[in-house]
């Protein structure tokens, strides 16, 4: 016998979010947002504080109910299941350990709650101490922990129960450079060791971009983009996403032509790009957009040397060099306007400040974007 | 704690009120005591003597630690779950704390009259009964042990909310998440969670209200009966009505000496409780 329910038999581990909106009033925190994280992923919620991302893990969770839409998990809808019967694991931002606790008590905390036998219990939270690298401190009290212990104990308290699901919100923000990274890797480490599906919260991009599978760029209650690592650094579909990832020369700019190519006059000159490169609009003469250039795909023309095939070129004079190892940041004045390019230090030549130059870029690696929206200039701590 | 300052002239002046403030204490404290052990000029223990070795005066101390014990640990049962609701309503917590501490705008002695107008045999409560036909007879409500326990709960639970409130505020955010999460229900939370982080502020709630209580005077003159006494009432009535200092002031030792052994197994009960807990 088939039941309709069944028939759409979903991966254990998956979060399926259908059109889910939170608000607090006439404060509208998430918007619409669906999305499908398949099982066994990492997934990272990334965005600007105040995005929305910790709501959604917070809805996850089921500490809060939405507004609108549905929660599936595993396929079962979750609107009326309770935390405490929620297939999910959660490391918080603070950690949340209970100090009236040892370490070994906060791991075997979730294992009495199921009643399993004494055994069972201690072999699991022994197995579970040495996977997260904390051997030999069981009997510690919280108190007695540093901050990337007290981290492990989180983490172990959670996995100990086996979850198809962890929710992490922020769990690495107060801890140091240096551990950060090291946490960084075990995580990632754990999560492959496991393929327990991992939807980890952060503002930090260069964390998303090491550790995910798969980012959400979150801003303002919406999902801006979903996609790999590369795909949101090499693809951006907006201005947002572009100026959140990474570095990027961004030339506002406006439409003189828009056809099978696009002529955007600039700050920096007026450029000639394939109408490809447009993304999140439908380019018309006349529009204000802006033009974004990622740093490293800008060269440096040597004396005579003339742009390639599907090359834009253009005037400029070197204001600074950087030399980071093996790569150097030059700093460009393009017809006024400031530029950053980034070379591989062996190919620089002998540009020096001072000297003019041509630059080239190949002309479908430019992107040309809508401006942002008040409400998404804001993100960033600007004025529309 | 060393701020590297040197010590002037100015501080010590600024010492000097809280100074004279000791020194009068414990000069009066020191007379008191001294009192007790002097009769017709020379040393005595007379008077522990005649206090030790009275029945009807074991009665008073029995009295006097039950009635406090069962005080304490109805004002903290009753403050429980009034802290909960503070701890909860983030909100309206202030406006709510000053509802609970509006009995203590009004003076104990006006406060305790109050009681006696809805308790007493003619009293509101009783009349309300009498008018619906649940009672024939008119409870009794005061000039007993129960009038006391009413009165002494009402006039102290307001300490216990205030001390039960600071340590729930004091339990770290998310830990209710975290258990909720681990599997624990609502009340599983509680039990393993919120009720032995917040057992330190319990346990001074039932110090401060036990020793408030031992030591009371209007309550048990107002609302106890004339059997009824406590050793604070006994003190009082030594003073004002017999005027026997010396008595008095035996008493009053006999009292500090109750107090300090309550105390101290107290303490020793809150340390087993709180076993593990920093």
């Amino acid at each position: 016998m088939t039941h309709p329910a069944t028939t759409q038999a979903a991966a254990i581990g998956s979060i399926d979010i259908e059109k889910v909106s939170k608000s607090y009033g006439d404060a509208e925190v998430l918007s619409e947002v669906s999305l499908s994280i398949p099982a066994g992923s990492f997934l990272t919620l990334l965005g600007p504080s105040g995005c929305g991302k910790t709501t959604l893990l917070r809805l996850i969770a089921g500490f809060i109910d939405p507004t609108r839409g549905r929660i599936r998990i595993d396929g079962r809808d979750m609107t009326q299941v309770p935390t405490q019967k929620r297939p999910i694991g959660m490391v918080f931002q603070n950690l949340a350990l209970f100090p009236h606790f040892s370490v070994a008590e906060n791991i075997a905390y979730g294992l009495k709650l199921q009643r399993r036998p004494q055994t069972e219990i201690a072999e699991r939270v022994g197995r579970f101490i040495q996977l997260v690298g904390l051997a030999g401190l069981g009997d510690r009290r919280i108190a007695q922990l540093s901050g990337g212990q007290k981290q492990r104990v989180a983490l172990a308290r959670s996995l100990v129960l086996e979850p198809s699901i962890l929710l992490l919100d922020e769990p690495l923000s107060a801890l140091d450079l240096q551990l950060r990274k090291q946490l960084q890797f075990a995580l990632k480490d754990i999560q492959r060791q496991l393929r327990t599906t991992f939807v980890f919260v952060t503002h930090d991009q260069e964390e998303a971009t090491m550790i995910s599978d798969r980012i959400v760029v979150m801003s303002n209650g919406h999902v801006q983009q979903v996609g790999s690592p590369q795909e949101i650094y090499a693809d951006p579909q907006n201005l947002f996403v572009s100026k959140f990832i990474g570095e990027v020369n961004e030339l506002p700019g406006r439409l003189r032509a828009a056809g099978s190519t696009l002529a955007i006059e600039t700050g920096a000159g007026t450029f000639e790009l394939p109408a490809a490169v447009a993304r999140g609009m439908n380019p018309a003469a006349g529009d204000n957009v802006v033009m974004c250039l990622r740093p490293e795909k800008i060269t440096l023309l040597d004396g005579g040397a003339q742009p390639g095939p599907g090359m834009v070129s253009a005037e400029a004079r070197i204001l600074d060099t950087l030399v980071i190892g093996p790569l150097t940041r030059v700093t460009l004045d393009v017809a006024g306007t400031r530029m950053t390019a980034v070379q591989m230090t062996d190919r620089l030549g002998a540009a020096a400040p001072g000297e003019r130059i041509r630059i080239a870029f190949p002309a479908d690696a430019a992107r040309v974007f809508a401006p942002l929206t008040a409400s998404l200039a804001r993100a960033f701590g600007e004025h529309a | 704690m060393n701020t590297g300052e040197k010590p002037t002239a100015a501080k010590a002046l600024m010492l000097l009120p809280a100074l004279i403030v000791l020194g009068l204490f414990f000069t009066s404290v020191i007379l008191l005591f001294s009192n007790a052990f002097v009769d017709r000029g020379g040393f005595s223990l007379k008077y522990f003597e005649q206090i030790l070795s009275r029945p009807d005066y074991h009665v008073v101390f029995y009295r006097t630690v039950l009635t406090s014990i069962v005080v304490a640990l109805l004002a903290v049962a009753l403050a429980y779950p009034i802290a909960l609701v503070l701890w909860r309503a983030e909100k309206n917590r202030n406006m709510l704390l000053i509802v609970v501490l509006v009995p203590w705008l009004v003076s104990l002695v006006v406060r305790t009259y109050g009681w006696i107008i809805l308790l007493g045999p003619k009293g509101f409560l009783n009349a309300f009964l009498g008018w619906t036909g649940i009672i024939d007879t008119p409870l009794k409500l005061m000039f007993n042990d129960t009038g006391i326990v009413i009165g002494l709960t009402h006039v102290l639970i307001p300490f216990a909310v205030i001390s039960i409130l600071a340590s729930l505020l004091s339990i770290e955010e998310n830990l209710e998440e975290a258990s909720r999460v681990l599997g624990a229900s609502r009340l599983q939370t509680f039990r393993t969670i919120v009720l032995p982080l917040s057992l330190p502020g319990v346990f001074t709630s039932l110090m401060v209200i036990y020793l408030a209580c031992v030591g009371a005077i209007v309550t048990p003159l107002l609302l106890g009966g004339i059997t009824q006494k406590f050793v604070g009432s006994q003190i009082y009535q030594e003073v004002m009505a017999t005027f026997n200092m010396s008595k008095a002031a035996a008493w009053s030792i006999c009292l500090l000496t109750l107090s300090f052994v309550s105390l101290v197994v107290l303490k020793l009960i809150e340390r087993r409780a709180l076993r593990g807990q920093e």
